[in-house]
């Protein structure tokens, strides 16, 4: 489960998230939208650890990430929106060492040759990552993140750089996910993507929450019959564009 | 259009040092400050070398000339390399370039753009150090405005070639080899060049030029200063063009071929880059998946012997070692050390104790105690560039550790471990080595080996706490990192680390030694050294821990953006 509680991040004199609460429980894939600037990058660089929180915390499965950061991080797995690697390893030596860093039990290397399947990695397991595509970074980021059996996923943008085949593989994951009782927080741009994977939707805009729950719920709170995500986002978010 | 072009890229630059918040002042102010002190000591030591050459009868204005030729020269040719480095980056691995090369720009206006970003990015250093020894020989010289007046612009178009020399090599290797090889080929020549320059200049050992009783006769030393001056060398127009100027006179032809020379050679460089842009812009984006050994067995041996150091360690270690020794830009500075190894005990080789007026045996002990600190300066020197830049080499992977279940200290401890294993090795053969061809006394050879041992843990620390408070994850080149404000501050500190460590243990080291040999000594002398030795320990252990602990801290709260 992830609790946010009253996050705030100010850099300088600017409030890129303002007192943002949100609770996602176990076997939710929650959807995080808003337009560019809004907040949603920050929000998942704080709960991934990797900024600090001006003031109120995040809490996944019990942990306060700034305060037990090794305890929580041991369960999240998270990808980033741009996946900055290390170009003179190649993608299996990334995962092994992704794998001690996590102290991954079991068959590491047979752990690794699968996730290297999965995310179709095999046939370039021994190159450079230098060499990669940003599509292939892309999948070897998410192979880390997937290597250690997290129980919370903290993904921002997956979807960016994939293939038609990558980005079906990685819905199908992240339902998969969900059955087996795991919580997926997502930010994207997909409106569609997040309409046929999402249980749960939180819209943020210039920092601030503006809307939070099913597609019905935010329908209702939009006050629109339109049935398409993108509608509803417009509305909400106060940006629509006049068709002439 | 060339104004466009460039206004962003020279905003970046001023953004860079323009202080906005407090902390921004502090670092501004402090580094003007370090910089006039930098200008006002080089001023200073200069002035009072010019002054006493010039005092020299006969052969004085010889000597000043022949100095300021040889800084025109070392411009030159570091001019030389330092644009070729950054022609690199400018003209085909710069972010912005995608976008600028789909615009519609033209050719040129592209080249002059880059060309002038590139003139200041390698040059500012040397135009720095160009100030005192402009205003030095003025100064001496009660040189007129027109003095002033002419050699500033001459140095000016001075830059220009150089400039255009190593954009056209540029030019020239991307053209012909894949960009990314042609800049691995670049390092290790650049660092041959440096080594082979680097022990000439030491063999030929320039010292002696201000020694003229090493010389047969006087005819022989004067011969000597004659060494051939290079005619077509533009930096020996331009000392004709400054020492003429000091008396006056202005050299017109040496002005007008410097002029047609930068200008010239400005605009073949443009012509090349119209000719080669295409195909040396598509090579840039080629050279992908460069070949990399794979030891099975090495692997397999690391494990074996690193097997009690833990995991989460081991992973570090691995790492680090499988990506300096697959970044030519890393490994071949190996040879850089073993060339500074090999000149350091060169030096102690040819050191004429034998001819001073003082009992050997104590000289040789004495210059063992010296060359305690000099090895220290050396290592400190050394750990600049290596072991200040260990957080800072993690680049924009930064986040894969920081997101990791590891706490900063295991992350630092193994940098650690890593940088002060090669430092301790260096240490230990500048110290052994060196007190080996001294022939000083086992009590000296053992009591240095401990204390540089010591030494060096306490630099580690202090890398390692100075590196993560100051990070460039950003870098382009890795040896950008240590030019920083950190790095600055990282020099400063381990230097007075160092002299301070070194002069604490004189005292002891002097008592002890007299003891060693039998010889007597005072009672307050004993008393003195125990103080001493327990400042000695105090000041070890603080900067071990203290900024051992600072780097925890600052990694603690590290904010990846």
């Amino acid at each position: 489960m992830i609790l946010i509680e009253n996050l705030t991040k100010e850099f300088g004199k600017t409030k890129a998230i303002d007192s943002l609460n949100l609770e996602i429980k176990d076997g939710e894939i929650f959807g995080f939208l808003g337009p560019n600037g809004a907040g949603k990058t920050t929000t998942l660089k704080i709960m991934a650890g990797l900024l600090k929180p001006t003031y109120g915390r995040v809490i996944i499965n019990g942990m306060d990430i700034w305060k037990e950061p090794e305890k929580a991080k041991r369960i999240i797995g998270f990808v980033p929106d741009r996946p900055f690697l290390y170009g003179k390893l190649t993608g299996k030596e990334f995962l092994q060492f992704v794998g001690d860093l996590y102290e991954v039990e079991g068959e590491r290397e047979r752990k690794i040759e699968e996730m290297l399947e999965l995310f179709d990695l095999l046939e370039w397991a021994d190159e450079l990552i230098e060499s990669y595509s940003h599509g292939m970074k892309q999948r070897l980021v998410m192979a880390g993140a997937f290597l250690h059996n997290p129980s919370v996923f903290i993904v921002d943008e997956p979807m960016i750089g994939l293939d038609p085949i990558g980005i079906r593989m990685l819905k199908n994951l992240f339902r998969k996910m969900q059955e087996m009782g795991r919580t997926v927080f997502m930010s994207t741009h997909i409106l569609e993507i997040a309409e046929e994977v999402c249980t749960k939707i939180g819209i943020i805009n210039n920092g601030k929450l503006i809307a939070e729950g099913t597609i019905d719920e935010l329908r209702k709170k939009a006050k629109t019959e339109s049935p398409d995500l993108e509608t509803i986002f417009l509305k909400l978010t106060g940006k629509e564009i006049p068709i002439k | 259009m060339i104004k466009k072009l460039l206004l962003p890229l020279l905003k970046s630059i001023f953004r860079k040092i323009r202080p906005v918040e407090r902390d921004d002042f502090l670092r501004f102010f402090s580094i003007l400050f370090i910089a006039l002190l930098i200008l006002s000591v080089s001023f200073w030591a200069m002035t009072k070398l010019l002054l006493y050459f010039r005092s020299i009868e006969l052969i004085g204005e010889i000597l000043t000339r022949k100095v300021l030729s040889i800084i025109y020269l070392s411009f030159f040719f570091v001019l030389i390399m330092s644009n070729l480095i950054t022609a690199f980056s400018t003209y085909f691995f710069s972010e912005d370039l995608n976008l600028i090369k789909s615009s519609p720009v033209a050719t040129y206006d592209l080249f002059l753009s880059r060309f002038v970003y590139t003139l200041i990015m390698s040059s500012y250093l040397v135009m720095f150090f160009f100030l005192p020894v402009l205003f030095s020989y003025g100064y001496v010289y009660k040189a007129s405005l027109t003095y002033y007046l002419t050699s500033i612009p001459a140095f000016f178009l001075f830059l220009l070639i150089p400039c255009a020399i190593g954009s056209a090599i540029s030019f020239f290797l991307v053209t012909v080899f894949p960009a990314r090889k042609a800049r691995d080929f670049l390092f290790i020549t650049a660092v041959f060049f440096g080594i082979a320059l680097y022990i000439l200049i030491r063999v030929l050992r320039p010292e002696r030029l201000v020694d003229p009783e090493r010389f047969r006769d006087l005819a022989n030393y004067i011969s000597s200063l004659y060494m051939p001056e290079k005619f077509y060398l533009p930096s020996y127009w331009l000392t004709k063009i400054s020492f003429d100027a000091l008396s006056g006179k202005i050299n017109v032809e040496f002005l007008f071929l410097l002029l047609t020379g930068s200008v010239s050679i400005t605009y073949l460089t443009m012509l090349l880059y119209r000719f080669t842009d295409k195909i040396a812009w598509s090579k840039a984006q080629e050279a992908k998946g460069a070949p990399i050994t794979r030891s099975t067995i090495f692997n397999k041996l690391f494990f074996f012997f690193l097997r009690p150091a833990g995991r989460v360690f081991r992973a570090f270690l691995l790492k680090d070692v499988k990506i300096f020794f697959r970044d030519t830009a890393q490994w071949s500075q190996i040879f850089l050390l073993a060339a500074l190894i090999a000149v350091y005990l060169y030096n102690y080789y040819v050191l004429p104790l034998d001819r001073l007026p003082f009992p050997t045996l104590y000289m040789e002990n004495f210059v063992a105690f010296v060359n305690k600190g000099l090895a220290g300066f050396v290592v400190a020197a050394v750990a600049t560039r290596f072991l200040y830049s260990a957080v800072s080499l993690e680049g924009e992977a930064i986040w894969v550790i920081k997101n990791a279940p590891i706490s900063p200290r295991k992350f630092l401890m193994s940098k650690a471990v890593t940088g002060f294993l090669p430092l301790f090795v260096l240490a230990e053969i500048l110290i052994i080595a060196t007190n080996f061809l001294l022939h000083t006394t086992k009590f000296m050879m053992v009591v240095s080996a401990i204390h540089i041992a010591i030494i060096v843990v306490g630099l580690v620390s202090l890398g390692i706490g100075i590196g993560t408070l100051y990070p460039n994850f950003k870098y382009e080149n890795v040896a950008q990192i240590p030019m920083g404000y950190g790095g600055f501050i990282y020099m400063i500190l381990s230097l007075l680390y160092v002299g301070i460590s070194v002069l604490l243990s004189a005292v002891p080291i002097y008592t002890f030694f007299k003891l060693s040999l039998n010889l007597s000594v005072y009672s307050y002398q004993i008393f003195l050294s125990i103080i001493f030795i327990f400042t000695l320990i105090i000041l070890h252990l603080e900067v071990i821990y203290r900024f051992f602990k600072l780097g925890e801290k600052a990694f603690e709260s590290l904010e990846v953006f």
